[in-house]
């Protein structure tokens, strides 16, 4: 049969009806789910309004040049520090969203030791994510995700959760994503930059980076606000559902403010000299 | 003969009738006691929870003779039998009837009934003769007048301060003008001497005796069937469940005791952060305890106890679906990962008072920092927080190696852990001292600098003053990840 370049009025209604049909399908679950506004104008667009809860998030992490001499490196990982600060943000986040039920504020958990932050910066980010948070020591894996487990399927506590989740299978990321959307809470998950490579079934990546310093003579240049900024990038590696991401190839750089919040930075901020340099 | 160890001495507690015969009085040391006594005596340590104990069973049993038992310190009970007399023929054969009891149970207990709750503990305690004493209304002025001042319950300042103008009886005390009493000496003398005389009201709370929450099973024989003890629990579980939602409680502690042969029992706890009479939550957290229980050669039954209940609060039920009770959702949570992790792994941040950063905040576990107080910082972490901390502060600093431009000059490099890293903005110092209040050796001035390194991290470094004049040793002690 010889193909016909026009395709007939009924397969016509046919293709929108369908073409309406996927639409609903792979927009069903973000409809139907709440998400949180990360405060960051470009990532949330890209994400089109935010972290949906339900739904698992990995966060790859910051590596460490100095960590301790490794003689085999199979045995020993890559050192790494999850993104602490970018952690701590997004759960303040959750913690002052005022679309989630005003009277009983989500707990917070914080599963492996690795992902504990200090004290301070929980009471400095929201004096009331100081009391929610609730911080479990797993360190084996299987007890770690077990505890992941437990939280995300525990439904009414509405927690927001924060874990370490080097070395996590695809196979357990499904159990995972599927506990995670019977119970309806938000997981962060921080991985080490390193397993960046491996599958899972998160809803969105990000890849968070230090930004290096120019390569200027050290420790000479006055302390001015240009170059005593503590600033991050982030990426957003992949997101389920929305192309957006693919849009938004560039990463955005957060900085962090006197208040210890973290503020997206627009693109045009970022590269600018300071005005003293411009000056002279 | 029950002793106790004063100041690495034994010294006699309370004795027999035979021994005090002997002349054998409390306080004394047990050598000289036994030297008193000659003939063969039974000595035992005492203990005053197991003494405790005793005395409330006695105050249940004494419940078949008044509707209204207290205990009254550590060795007394006071019932108050008003109306109840007549039950027995008259209160004389009441007081007769209790007496012959306790002989019969080798208990040598002194009785009185007065019409005054003060009079029958004067009477009981301090009258000298009989073992039951009864007086009634009209000789009351007559029967207390003789007996010493802490008859009628003074503290020994009191006692003290009346014998130092002469008064030691009772009788003495009420002739002297009630104004100048009331002026003289605390107010609860005048009180204690109304309470006797019945010119002051005095009542006594009932003591309420509940048996814990215990149910069991035995099965016909010992058996090892992982699946016939599972299915016992679980159904005992359930029979508990209906006793504590009877009584309105919820469990704390319950412990599970497996009865093996031919071996001691096997006790599994568990522990809930909120009281709890939930059946399922109960097993969830019990079975996978009971997976691992060693059966021994086979257990013959399994019994349940509640150990720590308390009152469970009332709570409106959810008309609409989806609406539900977020703390009782938390408390399981916590529940579960504490019954498999263990307490000290299910923490939470707590602040303290100082500003060292190691010391300043902490983690406790959640079970064991619900019943203490929080440290007065901890509800208001806010105020007075230091302007900057890292996100990430190691629990102890690290040893690192610097180079400098120039002796106390600007940071150049920074070595540490065999990687070396050029510095490129350095920002500091904060002064931090040691708390001298608090005896922490290793603790001196620290100055610390926050420090832009060339691979993008910022990291927080102190130097440490060394003692006799060496160079400053340098710690890595944070990083703002």
């Amino acid at each position: 049969m010889r193909p016909s370049d026009r395709v007939p009025e009924d397969k016509q209604a046919t293709l929108e009806r369908l073409r309406g049909a996927i639409d609903a399908q792979q927009n069903a679950g973000r409809h139907g789910r709440a998400s949180l506004a990360t405060g960051w104008p470009e990532p949330d667009a890209a994400m089109l309004g935010g972290l949906m809860f339900g739904a698992l998030h990995e966060w790859f992490g910051l590596a460490t040049d100095s960590g301790p001499a490794r003689p085999d490196p199979r045995r020993s990982p890559t050192p790494w520090t999850p993104p602490l600060g970018v952690l701590v943000h997004l759960a303040a986040c959750a913690h002052r969203s005022p679309s989630r039920e005003p009277k009983a504020p989500p707990v917070v958990l914080w599963i492996g030791r690795r992902v504990w932050p200090y004290g301070h910066t929980l009471a400095r980010a929201h004096p009331a994510l100081f009391h929610a948070s609730l911080c479990i020591d797993a360190q084996r894996p299987d007890e770690r995700f077990w505890a992941i487990d437990v939280a995300l399927r525990s439904a009414g506590t509405g927690s927001v959760i924060v874990a370490d989740s080097s070395g996590l299978p695809l196979a357990i990321s499904r159990r995972l994503q599927l506990a995670a959307e019977a119970g309806g809470a938000l997981a962060l998950l921080a991985r080490p930059p390193c397993e960046e490579a491996e599958l899972s079934v998160a809803a969105t990546r990000w890849r968070v980076r230090t930004i290096r310093a120019p390569n200027t003579a050290p420790n000479t240049a006055p302390n001015t606000a240009a170059n005593a900024a503590q600033r991050w990038s982030i990426e957003l590696v992949r997101c389920k559902g929305s192309l957006a991401h693919a849009s938004h190839a560039h990463p955005w750089t957060v900085e962090r403010t006197d208040d210890g919040r973290l503020v997206s930075l627009p693109p045009d901020l970022v590269n600018r000299s300071h005005p003293a340099a411009l000056a002279s | 003969m029950l002793t106790l160890i004063d100041r690495e001495r034994t010294l006699v507690a309370s004795c027999c009738a035979l021994a005090l015969s002997a002349g054998v009085r409390h306080g004394m040391p047990l050598a000289e006691a036994r030297a008193l006594v000659r003939t063969a005596i039974h000595v035992e340590p005492l203990s005053p929870a197991d003494d405790r104990r005793d005395l409330q069973r006695l105050a249940r049993w004494a419940y078949r003779f008044a509707p209204i038992v207290s205990l009254d310190g550590d060795d007394g009970l006071l019932l108050d039998a008003s109306g109840c007399a007549h039950l027995y023929g008259g209160i004389d054969r009441l007081l007769h009837r209790m007496l012959h009891r306790l002989r019969r149970a080798a208990l040598h207990a002194r009785l009185a009934a007065g019409p005054t709750l003060g009079s029958a503990w004067a009477l009981a305690r301090f009258a000298p003769g009989n073992a039951s004493i009864l007086v009634q209304p009209g000789q009351l002025d007559g029967a207390l007048a003789d007996l010493p001042l802490a008859a009628l319950r003074l503290d020994p300042a009191s006692i003290d301060a009346l014998h130092a103008v002469g008064v030691e009886r009772i009788g003495q005390l009420r002739a002297l003008p009630r104004s100048s009493i009331a002026s003289r000496y605390a107010p609860h003398v005048l009180l204690r001497l109304d309470q006797a005389f019945g010119q002051a009201l005095e009542t006594i709370t009932s003591t309420v005796f509940t048996r814990p929450a215990s149910v069991e099973h035995l099965f016909d024989g010992p058996t090892d069937r992982l699946e016939s003890i599972t299915l016992a629990t679980q159904s005992l579980i359930h029979e508990l469940a209906k006793v504590l939602a009877a009584r309105q409680r919820g469990s704390l502690s319950l412990r599970i005791e497996l009865i093996r042969s031919d071996m001691e029992p096997l006790l599994i706890a568990v522990r809930t952060s909120q009281p709890c009479c939930d059946p399922l939550h109960l097993w969830k957290l019990l079975a996978p305890k009971l997976e691992h229980a060693h059966l021994g050669f086979g257990v013959q039954g399994v019994r349940l106890t509640v150990l720590r209940s308390k009152r469970t609060t009332h709570r409106q039920a959810s008309c609409w679906p989806g609406e539900q009770d977020r703390p009782a959702e938390v408390a399981r949570l916590i529940d579960t990962l504490h019954a498999r992790l263990g307490s000290e792994r299910v923490v939470r941040p707590i602040a303290f008072e100082s500003h060292l950063p190691e010391r300043a905040f902490a983690f406790a576990p959640v079970l064991e920092h619900q019943r203490a107080p929080r440290p007065p910082v901890a509800s208001q972490p806010v105020q007075g927080l230091p302007l900057d901390r890292p996100t990430l502060v190691l629990p102890s600093p690290q040893r690192i190696e610097v180079v400098l431009l120039a002796p106390d000059g600007p940071l150049v490099s920074i070595r540490s852990r065999g990687t070396t890293s050029a510095v490129r903005t350095c920002i500091g110092p904060e002064r931090l001292a040691g708390e001298w209040w608090r005896e922490m050796p290793g603790v001196g001035m620290r100055d610390y600098y926050k420090v832009y390194i060339d691979d993008g991290r910022w990291i927080w470094i102190f130097r440490e003053a060394a003692a006799d004049d060496h160079a400053p040793h340098w710690f890595l002690h944070g990083e703002w990840a």
